[in-house]
């Protein structure tokens, strides 16, 4: 379990790792994954197949080098034994021989020596039997012994009579050849030498190229297989090395031991060396060996093969930054169209459709560009028909139809009803030009619709210069009446506003009357398939229009109904009268909204109250009493107001019950029996 | 030019086994001298051996009557002696022109004869003033062409003669009585006490000596016509 849960964080740390801001880096990862063990690969590859290369070549020097020193000591061999052979039939030396003096013979043998140009270093001449006659060496043996005899037996026994053999001339390894003296027939043999020094080997270096020891082996065991010297058996005679490195080579050729057939490999000073060996003296095993040591330096191809190290890497630092720069301008040619379409999208977000994204090509990203210019023209397209819908209709009412599927049929909902008609408005469509009313017209008009939608109210159509108001439809909020109101009073106000305007134009001043009323409407789509109407339609619309009509008798800027009252009873009300309206039985009681009760100066409260006192006395039938209070009301108005005001609708009303005989059971209601 | 050596006779010590057979006639012809006919061949090969010397050795008193000198040519014919064994009697004098058209230069270190004629040509009259005093073997050599090789015989009286090419010789005028007969090659260790043989010699019959013997390897330089020594191996 614990176990699972440690493999999903690492698989999330390594998720993680490869979610990447950015599809270049991404992009770049993914070649530099690709391309690095690739090139590491070919790298490994061929620098293995190198050293393998360089090794071999190195080898195969040394093989050569090796056979041209056989053939160099053979060369010398038979230079040897030219030389010999050639200076002993020189007449000089044959006379020299024919006196049989021994002094003499042993000048005329320095002779050939010296005129052997350094080829021959010793001379030793002994009769066939083996007795010797001169040595230049002063070797101290009268008769041949040892090594000197067997090769001396060798060459008798040989079909040419010549022999050649390495023999140790007072310490020194010799190249020694063997051939007889004819004077004519075979009288004595001469032995000629030259010594396998430093002298040697420079000269053996100068045509392999190669460095040249010649070591001695002591083979102080007994057992002949084994092959292993000690620390004192091993001694290097001559060589091309340095002295350091001839310690060196000494060292290890004590560990590592004789061998004929592989290639070792040795350290010097500078390097590691390819080393073979050639047998010069003594069979395997034997006491006493001496071998040729040839060495070649790996280094030089250590430095080749350097050199083409370095062109390799730089190869690869041109290839991954080719192919950074092609993966930078690939990316660029995929995210940058990307960006753009991004960028474009995010201004259609913000609503900016305009400017459409041009990307060149065919490919995915073309046709996702083309897709997107799509979309936006289609949301174009739709943004008008709700831009205008939203003209032609309220906002919600456009949201309402756009959201659901239109259909028509309506839902029966309780809805807060507001009519407003400017007063006043017929009498300037006499006097003023038509463009001009429309122009204070459509201020007014937007100015309402203004102040009933921040009040949550739709404007349901405008009526010439009277504007339909609903709240509560299409959406029902719970203080929908509430709003009505607020929304009667807001427009009070904004008709100040708006006539300090046409004060300063020199138009003729305007006043609303707003009526409100709350019922249970029918709203819906009206109309016909093709042409609908949203709407709300029953008796509490036509309610509210009667009541915004009664403001024009009862001269004040608002009439509300009781109901819409009960629905919004935290405004301050004036009772006005109980009616009952063209096509309408039940009585209706109306009330003016005085504003809300914050705003309510105690003046007013104190009209309210004397006109409450005046209505009741009015409905008491005490009609000098209520007369009385009215007038008085009537009194505290301006001059000019008196006449169209609330209190001189009773005072007439009054002057005219006053002159009846009314009912027993007069229930005070006002009948309005026209429209 | 290389010269190809066969053989040291030194370490090749091998023995000449004789296989002889003496035949003696014991009846004599009176007033005639005795003669010895000799047949020799190579053992190993059965053929016959040329160039083989049998000398009787007389003894000192007898020696003055059968020794007197004479003139005698080696020639020299294509660089080589001509004749290769040449049998004379001591006190001689040998004469060596040169049939050549190069030079040679005729020499001997041997212990009998001890002489060099430097460089002379075809025409040239070499008349060895000197003449061969001491009985031996005398190898001559020329020192231009190391493969030149020939024997000059020096025996002490005239009873000495040379195989001909069938092996065979013949020894006339031998006084009657016993003698050491020796018998000389070139490829004949000298050491061999059976080439020395007593024979008795009859007025009335001829001796024969027949022999196969065993040679050494031919141990003088060939002349080889180029120049590469592994040729002849």
């Amino acid at each position: 379990m614990s176990r699972g849960r440690a493999i999903d964080e690492v698989l999330a740390d390594v998720m993680a790792f490869f979610s990447f801001r950015s599809f270049r880096t991404r992009l770049l990862v993914f070649l530099l994954a690709l391309l690095l063990p690739v090139l590491l690969g070919i790298y490994i590859f061929v620098n293995q197949e190198n050293n393998q290369y360089t090794t071999d070549t190195i080898d195969s020097y040394l093989d050569l080098g090796a056979d041209v020193f056989d053939f160099t000591r053979e060369e010398h061999k038979n230079t040897l034994l030219t030389i010999t052979s050639t200076m002993t039939r020189d007449w000089g030396f044959r006379n020299a021989f024919g006196t049989g003096d021994p002094y003499t013979i042993i000048d005329a043998a320095d002779n050939i020596l010296l005129r052997s140009l350094g080829a021959a270093d010793m001379m030793l001449i002994s009769s066939m039997e083996g007795k010797v006659i001169i040595d230049t060496k002063t070797q101290g043996f009268d008769n041949l012994e040892g090594e000197w005899l067997a090769l001396m037996e060798e060459a008798a026994k040989s079909d040419d009579g010549i022999g050649d053999a390495i023999i140790n001339v007072l310490g020194v390894p010799y190249q020694i050849t063997v051939i007889p003296l004819f004077l004519p027939t075979p009288v004595a043999w001469i032995f000629g030498g030259f010594p396998l020094d430093n002298t040697f080997t420079d000269t053996v270096k100068q045509s392999i190229v190669s460095d040249v020891s010649i070591v001695e082996y002591r083979n102080t065991l007994s057992s002949q297989a084994d092959m292993s010297f000690n620390g004192s058996a091993v001694e290097v005679i001559a060589s091309t090395l340095k002295p350091a490195d001839q310690a060196r080579l000494t060292e290890q050729l004590q560990r590592t031991g004789m061998t004929y057939t592989d290639t070792q490999r040795i350290v010097l000073e500078d390097g590691e060396y390819g080393t073979l060996m050639r047998p010069l003296y003594g069979e395997p095993g034997a006491p006493l060996q001496i071998v040729a040591v040839i060495q070649k330096s790996y280094n030089e191809n250590i430095e080749n093969l350097e050199a083409f190290q370095r062109v390799l890497l730089q190869f690869y630092l041109a290839v991954l930054g080719l192919s950074l720069i092609a993966v930078i301008l690939l990316a660029r040619s995929v995210t940058r169209p990307i960006l753009n379409l991004a960028a474009r999208v995010r201004r259609i977000e913000e609503g900016d459709y305009g400017q459409s994204t041009y990307v060149s090509g065919k490919d995915e990203i073309a046709q996702l560009a083309g897709s997107v210019n799509n979309m936006a023209l289609g949301l174009v397209e739709k943004e008008k028909v709700r831009d205008l819908l939203g003209k032609v209709v309220s906002h919600e009412i456009a949201e309402e139809l756009l959201s659901k599927k239109i259909e028509l049929g309506g839902e029966e909902k309780v809805v807060t009803v507001l009519f407003a008609d400017i007063k006043g408005f017929t009498t300037m469509c006499e006097t003023t030009a038509p463009e001009a009313v429309l122009t204070v017209l459509n201020r007014y008009l937007s100015g309402i619709t203004k102040v009933i939608e921040d009040n949550h109210g739709v404007v349901d159509k405008y009526t010439g210069d009277s504007v339909m108001a609903l709240f509560g439809a299409p959406l029902t909020r719970p203080n929908d009446a509430e709003n009505a109101v607020r929304a009667a009073l807001a427009i009070q106000e904004c008709m100040v506003e708006l006539n300090s305007v046409n004060r300063a134009e020199g138009v003729a001043l305007m006043e609303a009357g707003i009526g409100v009323h709350t019922g249970l409407v029918v709203a819906g789509n009206l109309g016909s398939q093709n042409r609908l109407n949203y709407t709300v339609i029953g008796d509490s619309v036509n309610l509210s229009a009667r009541l915004e009509g009664l403001t024009r008798i009862y001269g004040t800027p608002n009439i509300v109904s009781e109901v819409s009252l009960q629905h919004a009873p935290g405004f301050v009300y004036q009772e006005l009268d109980l009616v009952r309206v063209a096509g309408k039985s039940e009585p209706v009681r109306i009330y003016q909204v005085i504003g809300a009760q914050e705003d309510v100066t105690p003046e007013q409260y104190e009209k309210i109250r004397v006109f409450a006192d005046a209505l009741a006395d009015y409905r008491a039938q005490k009609w000098e009493q209520a007369t009385a209070k009215f007038e008085n009301l009537q009194l505290s108005l301006p001059v000019a107001q008196r006449a169209e005001s609330l209190y001189s609708v009773y005072l007439e009303r009054m002057t005219y019950l006053y002159k009846r005989k009314l009912p027993a059971d007069w229930d005070a209601v006002f009948t309005f029996d026209r429209k | 030019m290389t010269l190809t050596f066969l053989n040291s006779k030194t370490v090749q010590q091998a023995r000449a086994v004789a296989c002889c057979t003496v035949l003696a006639a014991s009846f004599a012809l009176p007033s005639q001298a005795a003669e010895l006919r000799i047949a020799l061949q190579d053992a190993e090969t059965g053929q016959p051996l040329e160039n083989a010397v049998v000398e009787v050795l007389l003894p000192v008193g007898l020696q003055a009557e059968y020794s007197a000198g004479a003139d005698y040519s080696v020639d020299q014919v294509e660089k080589e002696f001509v004749a290769n064994v040449t049998v004379i009697t001591v006190g001689s004098r040998v004469n060596f022109p040169n049939s050549d058209d190069i030079l040679h230069h005729v020499y001997s270190f041997s212990p009998a004869k001890v002489f060099e004629l430097p460089l002379y040509g075809n025409g040239q009259s070499v008349n060895f003033s000197e003449v061969f005093a001491q009985a031996g073997v005398v190898e001559i050599g020329c020192n231009i062409h190391d493969w030149m090789l020939g024997y000059i015989f020096v025996a002490q009286t005239r009873l000495a003669v040379k195989t001909d090419a069938n092996g065979q010789a013949l020894i006339t005028d031998v006084p009657a009585g016993d003698y050491r007969v020796r018998i000389w090659h070139a490829r004949a260790s000298a050491d061999s006490t059976e080439l020395e043989q007593q024979i008795s010699f009859d007025d009335a019959q001829a001796s024969n000596l027949r022999m196969a013997l065993t040679l050494d390897r031919d141990n003088r330089l060939r002349r080889a016509p180029n120049v590469s020594r592994t040729r002849y191996r």
